[in-house]
């Protein structure tokens, strides 16, 4: 029986030299030059990314554009390790926690030098206006998203709320108290008013809506003073820990949970209104629980302004990388296809997002149907900022992180946490 | 020059073992040396090469202010970054909850470990099936068993909610990791599930080891089943129960996957352990030298305990005797 | 007890009691172990529109296999568990080539500097493996074998090793030496012995060793993600991470691929189940 295993380690060892070395980076033809895009994700949109490959390979004779994806949770890592070898795919796909980071550390090249006249005019302002940090456009947006405040059409007429939808932040607590039913009086609903998270990243993101939606930003865009603590962001935090906390109307655990649960739990009808990007409505499509569903831009806070702004971005622009050997080709790959109607409009499609470009949004029939009006509404103000493209963004995200938390563990009050957040800011940024 | 401070390190730490080497000197049988070393020297080359090497660099970051900035320069900052860390409040937070996490885990894990390994020890009915359940746990990554106890832990949604009501002993549902007072305690039952099969199989195969003829000779002598436990099976796992515990203790302590994913710090950094925050400050503040700093931190208490085993070690060695 | 003797005894006897009453503990304890798994089985056979019901279900109302034929129809998937398995293996082999004759070495023999090869196994275990991600990325690209099967061995091999080693100089240290003074006086060389005679009778610390490593490799997730980026080589743990999108987590698939590939490690464990019976060992030290 020894001589079996012995002969099968030597096998083992044998082959492992052949297939290890397998897989290697093939160096290309003389020739031939490939381009190296870098997203996240897969699945859907793929097909339009290979199509805009096809047409600018045969435009551009002996070049190849090659994709990598990594999923959602990796891509920030790898960004980093890239970054560290300075040595980025050609093309990377860049959203608003890294667009200011990576322009900082001098990973992104300024696109201004390629873009053709006219090219900008063909987005919507603020569209455009997302990765350009310091004057300097860094990438080309290719998609976004609109925050907007889904609810059940059902629940609501069953509450006797108005099923047009809530316009205040006021409107939006009493519905939410409204819709909280428990029937069977076990001290636990069956439907909840509200639907919420806060146990990642992102979970910041709802407050960041809101307050924007009242016409105030966490931060300051000139100045990067904190902001967060002004009466618009103690307001909207007010209503959010209200909401948890004192009417109950969100399921418990809300601190728990990833912020892409609240989109399911809506979608399967667990509960009455969830903010957040219009994508929500692939879930509910899937989910096909067979409530009627509708939405509104975010509500605003009635004490402060009428803005009606809807919320913030989502954005995600294609980037060229600093240390890319053909910065012409892959600025040129942005500008003819990738940044063109065509790729847009069947990404956006596949993916259920809003298109960037004015032509596509306004021609193509796709987004003239159903609630499409309401988000891209959501989108096409001019001054439709996101984040502060800061440098320190992620810690920005963890510092509102911990005041929420804060917050809603009853640790501080609201004002406190804020202050406390406001002062954290102050000192790193 | 700049390797100066990680040199001294292992300098020092070099000093230190040397003095253990004469106790070491058990006799030996004489023969030539040379199959010796080569028996161990690939091993140990593989190991210098590919940990020791990144780990004196890791050391040597510490000490210095590492930008991601392209084209960055590396300057040397001295203690800057430990002085930034232990002002930190959640620096403390972070060690504190990573001593939780190890201590429980680790204990846990040898009580757990060792009793299995003793019922499974023994011929019994269904015992390919019991051993067999008792290791597959460990055959999952942590990100899969972070997410399957996550979609457990749903508060509306848990199975184990709802058969906690059912049997009345809750009335409102429980919110694992939404709360910080019991975040940790879901986290380590999520943990711990995943790996106390390793001192289980561990102690297994130690009790394999224990030749069968004590124990025939001590049933000769007409001893006793807790005699036989405690004069023959214990003095015998001594060594590997230590082993174990050391081991386990230091790869627990550099644990990263399921905490991470689990609650990526926890509501309040209630479930910070000093792993998540290196990982924290370094892929997302990017302060690469102070993650460096903090790295050192766990490095030292790993040595300290480390220290500490082999002193149980020796007194478990003369005890054998 | 050594159980190559079956010995029949009275139904009411303190022995069996003892054993019938650990048979109903290991019961409980089994299905403790299991819940959660078995959850993860539900969930997965779960159409979508059920995974939220607030009225919890063990039994699904339409039960379907969509998760699995989805794993199994994706030649994605598929590719990453065979890459798996192969990495997997070929670390294993390599790890217990490596380790066995180390612990050898520093069982019998007294090398200078033998302590200190033996503190630099313990200590290798002791730095956060997260601090090595970007030194492994800018070695294995430097070395130009970034996006090859090697780097993935590479990074199995190295973290396995020491433990490994470790492990089996135990196992080496518990066999007495009387049997190769014997040995030597019989005329044998030295790598005989240790092949011939010392060697099968550690089988269960070399199976002890494969189960760690195999296993542990299989579960790798943090190197696997950053030494490679091709999809034709990633691994199933790579795979399992996809299924967190940015918009919506695929519970489903997610529950799927976990239990798909958690059979892979049970069957091999399985398989390695015949080194852990006593006696293998006993009785082969004749004193």
């Amino acid at each position: 029986m020894g001589r079996k295993w012995i002969l099968f380690v030597l096998l083992v060892l044998l082959f492992a030299p052949m297939l290890a070395l397998a897989g290697g980076d093939q160096e290309a033809a003389q020739e031939q030059v490939t381009l190296q895009l870098f997203r996240w994700g897969s699945g859907p949109g793929k097909a339009a990314y290979d199509a805009a490959f096809a047409r600018f390979e045969m435009d551009h004779p002996g070049v190849t554009v090659e994709m990598s994806d990594v999923s959602w949770g990796e891509f920030v890592d790898s960004m980093v390790k890239f970054q560290m070898a300075e040595s980025l795919p050609d093309i990377v796909a860049q959203y608003d926690a890294t667009i200011g980071s990576f322009v900082s550390f001098g990973s992104l090249l300024d696109l201004t030098p390629y873009l053709p006249e006219g090219f900008k005019e063909e987005f919507y302002p603020g569209q455009w206006d997302h990765p350009v940090v310091n004057g300097k456009p860094y990438g080309v947006t290719f998609r976004n998203g609109a925050h907007v405040l889904f609810y059940n059409v059902d629940m609501f007429r069953d509450a006797g709320v108005d099923p047009k939808g809530p316009a205040t932040t006021k409107d939006v607590v009493e519905a939410a108290i409204a819709c909280t039913v428990d029937n069977n009086g076990d001290g636990t609903p069956e439907q909840y008013g509200y639907m919420d998270a806060y146990g990642d990243e992102e979970g910041y993101h709802q407050l960041r809506s809101y307050m924007y939606a009242s016409g105030r930003n966490l931060v300051n865009f000139d100045t990067m003073e904190a902001t967060m603590n002004m009466p618009e962001g103690i307001a909207a935090l007010q209503m959010l820990v209200d909401l948890n906390v004192k009417h109950k109307a969100v399921p418990a655990g809300a601190l728990g949970k990833a912020h892409t649960l609240r989109n399911e739990e809506f979608a399967n009808g667990l509960g009455a209104m969830v903010e957040g990007g219009n994508w929500i409505e692939a879930s509910i499509r899937d989910a096909a629980a067979g409530f009627e569903y509708s939405a509104v831009l975010l509500p605003y806070n009635s004490d402060f302004v009428d803005t009606q702004m809807g919320g913030s971005a989502a954005f995600v622009a294609h980037s060229v990388a600093a240390n890319s050997e053909h910065p012409e080709l892959a600025a040129a790959l942005i500008v003819e296809q990738l940044g063109e109607a065509e790729f847009i409009a069947e990404y956006c499609e596949a993916r259920n997002l809003l298109p960037p470009r004015i032509d596509v949004a306004t021609t193509n029939p796709y987004w003239s149907k159903g609630l499409w009006p309401v988000y891209v509404k959501a989108t096409t103000v001019p001054n439709y900022h996101a984040l502060p493209k800061h440098p320190k963004v992620v810690e920005l995200s963890k510092i509102m992180r911990l005041a929420i938390e804060k917050a809603m563990m009853g640790q501080a009050t609201v004002k406190e946490a804020l202050d406390e957040a406001a002062v954290s800011w102050n000192k790193i940024k | 020059m700049r390797e100066l401070p990680a040199c001294a390190f292992f300098l020092f730490c070099f000093i230190l073992t040397y003095g253990y080497d004469r106790e070491m000197m058990k006799p030996k049988p004489l023969r030539s040396n040379t199959l010796g070393y080569i028996f161990v020297l690939p091993t140990l080359l593989v190991i210098m090469l590919f940990i020791g090497f990144p780990m004196v660099r890791g050391i040597n970051d510490s000490f210095r202010d590492i930008e991601l900035t392209s084209g960055r320069e590396v300057k040397y900052i001295g203690f800057e970054n430990f002085r930034n860390l232990f002002q930190d409040p959640v620096f403390s937070i972070s060690v504190r909850n990573s001593f939780i996490f190890v201590i429980t885990s680790v204990s846990f894990h040898l009580v757990l470990g060792f009793l299995l390994a003793l019922a499974l020890d023994r011929s019994i009915v269904g015992r390919l099936f019991f051993r067999t359940v008792n290791l597959m746990p460990w055959a999952m990554s942590g990100v899969a068993v972070a997410m399957i106890w996550i979609w457990m832990y749903h508060p509306q949604l848990s199975p184990i909610n709802d058969i906690l009501k059912s049997l009345g002993i809750i009335k409102k549902e429980l919110v694992y990791l939404a709360d910080p007072k019991s975040a940790m305690i879901s986290v380590l039952i999520a943990h711990n599930w995943r790996t106390f099969p390793f001192a289980f199989i561990v102690l297994l195969s130690g009790l394999q080891m224990i030749p069968g003829q004590l124990y025939e000779a001590a049933d000769i002598d007409g001893a006793s089943g807790a005699q036989k436990f405690f004069r023959i099976t214990i003095p015998q796992m001594l060594s590997i129960v230590l082993t174990v515990a050391l081991l386990d203790f230091m790869w627990t302590f550099v644990y990263f996957d399921l905490p991470w994913v689990m609650t990526k710090g926890g509501p309040i950094n209630s479930t910070h352990l000093m792993t998540t925050y290196v990982y924290e400050m370094a892929f997302r503040f990017y302060k690469f030298g102070k993650a460096a700093a903090l790295s050192v931190c766990i490095l030292v208490i790993n040595f300290i305990v480390a220290m500490v085993y082999i002193y149980f070690s020796r007194k478990a060695e003369a005890m054998n005797e | 007890m050594n159980n190559n003797t079956v010995q029949r005894r009275p139904f009411f006897n303190p022995r069996n009691f003892k054993n019938s009453y650990l048979f109903i503990l290991l019961l409980i304890w089994a299905a403790v172990v299991l819940f959660p798994l078995l959850w993860a089985f539900v969930t997965s056979i779960k159409p979508a529109n059920e995974l939220f019901k607030l009225d919890i279900r063990w039994i699904p109302e339409h039960p379907t296999l969509k998760n699995y034929r989805k794993v199994f129809t994706d030649p994605v998937m598929m590719r990453y568990l065979v890459n798996t398995l192969g990495v997997s293996l070929i670390s294993t082999v390599i790890v217990i080539v490596l380790a066995t004759p180390c612990g050898y070495g520093f069982s019998r023999y007294r090398l200078k500097g033998g302590n200190v090869g033996l503190t630099i196994l313990i200590a290798c275990q002791m730095f956060p493996p997260i601090m090595f991600i970007v030194p492994y990325f800018l070695l294995l690209k430097g070395l130009h074998i970034y996006n090859t099967y090697l780097a993935l061995i590479i990074t199995r091999v190295v973290f396995y090793l020491p433990f490994s080693t470790l492990m089996i100089k135990s196992f080496f240290d518990s066999i007495p030496r009387d049997l190769e003074e014997a040995a030597t006086v019989d005329g044998c060389t030295q790598l005989g012995i240790f092949i011939r005679i010392i060697l099968p009778l550690v089988l269960t610390g070399v199976a002890t060793i494969f189960i760690f490593s195999f296993l542990n490799s299989w579960n790798e997730f943090l190197f696997s993600v950053t030494v490679v980026s091709k999809d034709a080589l990633r691994t199933i743990t790579v795979g399992l991470a996809k299924t967190k999108g940015q918009y919506g987590i695929d519970w489903g698939t997610l529950m799927s691929l976990s239990i798909t590939s958690l059979l892979p490690p049970l069957i091999i464990f399985m398989l390695m189940q015949q080194y852990f019976i006593k006696g293998l060992t006993a009785g082969a030290v004749k004193t």
